[in-house]
């Protein structure tokens, strides 16, 4: 009680100072030291090239280089992020059309065009910042909550790229790539202060310094996320024997990170440090329900150093080193079974380390060929897993390795019919080597029309924990998973201000790498190849931007994943999606409501139950010139205060819970000022 | 990222919970709705220099008018030695809204004229026109239109000075560059400066 009266008195505190901030900065004076736009008039050619543009994808998150990607690729900005109020990359990918996502109250999970098996770490996505591979060597796992170890402010923009990108990418772009792009030091041009207050009594503060100066770039950051989080009822658990359903106090959030990224000519030398600490409110694993000791810590630590550099006559060349370290700890209390009525606290953990490098040449040859060519390596030097119960220690290191080499051939058949073609040849230590091509035809029959048609083919090799995780050897049986992937994309330009378009996609996943719930051995779920699945749907959307700062976009989604033996529809595929998002400038400039309506479909859940669909609507009210130097936003999440719960993987069945209830109403104030 | 595979069967722990209740935040309620408010009653005028960095068509207007110093127009390009030349904005281009605050903008010893240009025989008396994204499908008309008129064309449609266009506007990462076809260039009768070939971003002849 005293804590809840402290953080409710604090954020009194936060709000009040915000709102005094705001009268007392009205009446301040306007900043020095950015240039008007009118301004560039006096720049001379060699200043415009180095000018950076704020919107180099366009205010419609199109342009026409898009158009022509083998891919539908989406592109979230900076601005979008701030004027929608999204707080995490799982956000931002709901906002995304095919993608939908779930919580089961300690991580967040991507699915894309219905296919996210519970328990799986997303690992069928590959995330990178600034190119650099942010999934681990021991899960594969992806970080799209708050364990995303880079504060969301600190994104320029995320490029989503959806559907099989093997053929340059590599493992893990299974169903698509995610890659942050961070801004640099002169977009701070200062410091940067930003503290923000929301529900049940979460906190957040991010102090950044960036300049360039003398042909060095630098940008520093450091950040916090403390959340007291709120007390869950789970309707399954309602029995006095799990405290009548109720989980107190065991949601809590503590999340640190730091950034910093120095640039000097060509180079680029960054790293990236976040750790955060979540409660678990669930008992996963059969762990004991309503236990503030039950919960994770996951820490990631990121170095690169890339360089890149333009030769004339089209010759471009990367460069990069990097290194990936990550640790986690899960305490899992139990009832023990040796000596009842005792307890103990199991400790899970791992370690996994890699370095890696990579190279890539893109060279246009002539007027008709682009090349982009490259290899790389990673040494995963350390992928230690080890887990301590009332039975003993189980301690399993190992090391492994993989490399790929890639071609692809952007190919101008004729002035509107692009061939993009391309293949990767990648070899792992622990499997077999596999090639893996794609194709795309890109056709501009009509101005303003364009038809893709893609053919890809990715495969993901198991990951540590899925081949040694209780066992202390290879589970022998354990192969790679493929996906072969159709789609069919027709663009239509509306003017020069709008866009839609209708994509229809099948994808074929052969041995997929899962729990199998249906057959718990005494002290596991097993990770197997189950067999065939299929996921076909189509897609409509739309998306227009106006002069004035209006935008608005939307899709939807009829899609379905099956079985392919059973013809039976897979747990947590949603059959529809649809999506709404709009950003209206209420005073031109300086004011806007961005407003988000996303629907997700009903959904099966492992067990075989029903979970209905949901409408979530959030609403974010946002300024960034009211104030001079401040940016202030307001938001509301799940305006309606829908209660909907998602699908809860193997491990919340063996806790006796078949879903996982979502967030009601929650909100957010934030205030962001430079100096 | 892990879970731990253990199972040791449900618990029979069980403890003396608070009274069930779902913690509300009415208070906060408030406070959203009163910056909300705040937000939609400010009327405090922007301030002069606050704007945020230029978007991606200010700056590539403003190399419309730099190019002028860097490019010997056609005679006939020039509406009058000492006073007007004319930028023409053709297609439905992010590029006019842009551009068009630059009309009246003094150049050494001329004035520069903006205007928004429908059909290829309204590019007559410009001597730059920029050809908007929206015009691909009728590029190949223009850009001969243009070549017979003596008008020096830029674009940002990808490949522009392959497809035989001037000057070709191209996005390096955040920065907007430019790519010359001196060929197309030169038979528009201009000449163009060695500084602005040394700093073009690729020259195809």
């Amino acid at each position: 009680m005293f804590s809840e009266r402290f953080h409710t008195s604090l954020l009194n505190g936060c709000v009040s100072l915000a709102v005094a901030l705001f009268f007392l900065v009205s009446a301040g004076s306007c900043p020095a030291g950015e240039i008007p736009p009118a301004d560039l008039d006096t720049l001379e050619l060699e200043e415009l090239m180095q000018v950076e543009v704020s919107t180099v994808y366009g205010a419609s998150r199109y342009e026409q280089e898009l158009s022509e990607a083998p891919a539908a690729v989406t592109v979230v900005t900076a601005d979008d992020i701030r004027k929608h109020g999204y707080r995490t990359l799982a956000a931002i990918l709901e906002g995304v059309r095919g993608f939908s996502t779930t919580y089961d109250r300690n991580y967040h999970y991507a699915g894309f065009r219905g296919f996210n098996r519970p328990g799986d770490y997303g690992t069928r996505f590959l995330l990178l910042v600034d190119g650099i591979r942010v999934n681990d060597a021991v899960y594969d796992a992806v970080p799209l909550g708050p364990d995303f170890p880079l504060d969301i402010d600190l994104v320029d923009h995320v490029e989503i790229i959806p559907g099989p990108s093997q053929s340059v990418y590599g493992s893990n772009a299974f169903f698509g790539v995610i890659n942050v792009v961070t801004r640099e030091g002169r977009d701070l041009a200062g410091g940067e202060l930003s503290a923000s207050a929301g529900s049940y009594a979460t906190y957040g503060g991010r102090l950044s310094y960036g300049r360039k100066v003398r042909g060095v770039e630098l940008l520093l950051s450091g950040s916090f996320t403390d959340s007291e989080g709120q007390d869950l009822f789970f309707r399954e658990l309602d029995s006095p024997q799990f405290n009548n359903g109720w989980s107190r106090g065991n949601d809590s959030l503590r999340f640190g990170s730091g950034f910093v990224k120095a640039t000097i000519g060509d180079f680029t030398l960054e790293g990236i440090f976040g750790r955060s600490r979540k409660n678990i409110p669930t008992n996963p694993w059969g762990t004991i329900f309503n236990d503030p000791r039950t919960s994770t810590t996951d820490t990631y630590s990121l170095a690169g150093l890339t360089y890149q550099h333009s030769f004339p006559a089209g010759l471009d060349i990367l460069a990069r080193l990097s290194a990936n370290w990550y640790r986690y700890r899960g305490d899992y209390p139990y009832a023990s079974t040796l000596v009842p009525g005792s307890e103990y606290v199991g400790k899970d953990k791992s370690a996994g380390d890699w370095v890696g490098g990579e190279l890539m040449l893109v060279k246009e040859l002539g007027q008709r060929h682009k090349l982009v060519a490259g290899g790389e390596f990673r040494d995963n030097y350390r992928q230690n897993q080890s887990y301590l119960d009332e039975n003993g220690l189980w301690d399993d290191r190992r090391t492994s390795y993989n490399w790929g080499v890639y071609l692809q051939d952007e190919y101008w058949l004729l002035d509107n019919l692009i061939l993009n073609i391309g293949g990767r040849y990648d070899y792992f230590s622990t499997s077999e080597g596999t090639f893996n091509p794609r194709i795309a035809v890109i056709y501009t029959p009509l101005d303003g029309t364009t038809l893709k048609l893609l053919y890809g083919q990715a495969f993901r090799a198991p990951n540590a924990y899925e081949l040694y995780v209780n066992t202390g050897s290879p589970q022998s049986s354990l192969r790679e998973e493929t996906v072969r992937s159709f789609e069919a994309i027709v663009e239509q330009k509306f003017g020069a201000r709008m866009h839609g378009g209708v994509d229809l996609f099948l994808n074929h996943m052969h041995d997929i790498i899962s729990q199998d719930p249906s057959r718990p051995t005494e002290t596991s779920l097993p990770f197997t190849n189950v067999d065939e699945f299929e996921s076909r749907g189509m897609e409509l959307f739309f998306r227009g931007a106006w002069s004035n700062g209006f935008r608005a976009g939307g899709s939807y989604s009829l899609q379905r994943t099956i079985d392919a033996k059973s013809d039976a529809v897979l747990p947590n595929a949603p059959g529809q999606l649809a999506k709404f998002d709009a950003i209206v400038p209420l005073v031109t400039d300086r004011i806007f409501l961005g407003a988000e309506q996303q629907y997700t479909g009903s959904r099966k859940d492992l067990a075989g139950g029903k979970l209905p669909g949901f409408w979530v609507t959030n609403l974010t009210l946002f300024s960034q010139n009211v104030i001079s130097g401040l940016e202030l936003s307001a938001s509301v999440y799940n305006l309606f205060d829908r209660h909907y719960a998602v699908p809860g993987a193997g491990e919340h069945l063996l806790g006796g819970l078949t879903s996982i209830e979502q967030d009601g109403r929650t909100y957010r104030f934030k205030l962001t000022g430079r100096f | 990222m892990a879970m731990v595979q253990r199972t040791c069967g449900r618990s029979r722990f069980q403890r003396n919970g608070f009274l069930p209740g779902r913690p509300e935040s009415r208070w906060l309620t408030a406070v959203v709705i009163m910056a909300l408010a705040i937000f939609l009653l400010s009327s405090t005028p922007p301030c002069r220099g606050e704007t945020p960095p230029p978007g991606e068509y200010q700056v590539k207007a403003a190399y419309l008018v730099r190019f002028l110093k860097y490019v010997e127009l056609h005679g006939e390009a020039v509406a009058d030695k000492d006073s007007t030349i004319v930028i023409g904005i053709l297609g439905d281009s992010p590029m006019w809204s842009a551009a068009s605050p630059l009309d009246g903008t003094r150049l050494q010893n001329h004035v520069v004229r903006v205007r928004r240009v429908e059909e290829p025989e309204e590019m007559r008396g410009c001597g730059i026109v920029f050809i908007g994204a929206g015009e691909t499908g009728r590029l190949g008309q223009l850009v001969e239109f243009a070549g017979h008129n003596r008008i020096l064309t830029v674009s940002d449609i990808r490949r522009f000075v392959y497809a035989g266009g001037g000057i070709g506007f191209v996005n390096r990462g955040k920065h907007v560059r430019f790519e010359i076809n001196r060929t197309a260039v030169q038979a528009t009768g201009a000449r163009i400066s060695s500084d602005l070939l040394r700093l073009a971003d690729r020259i195809v002849e």
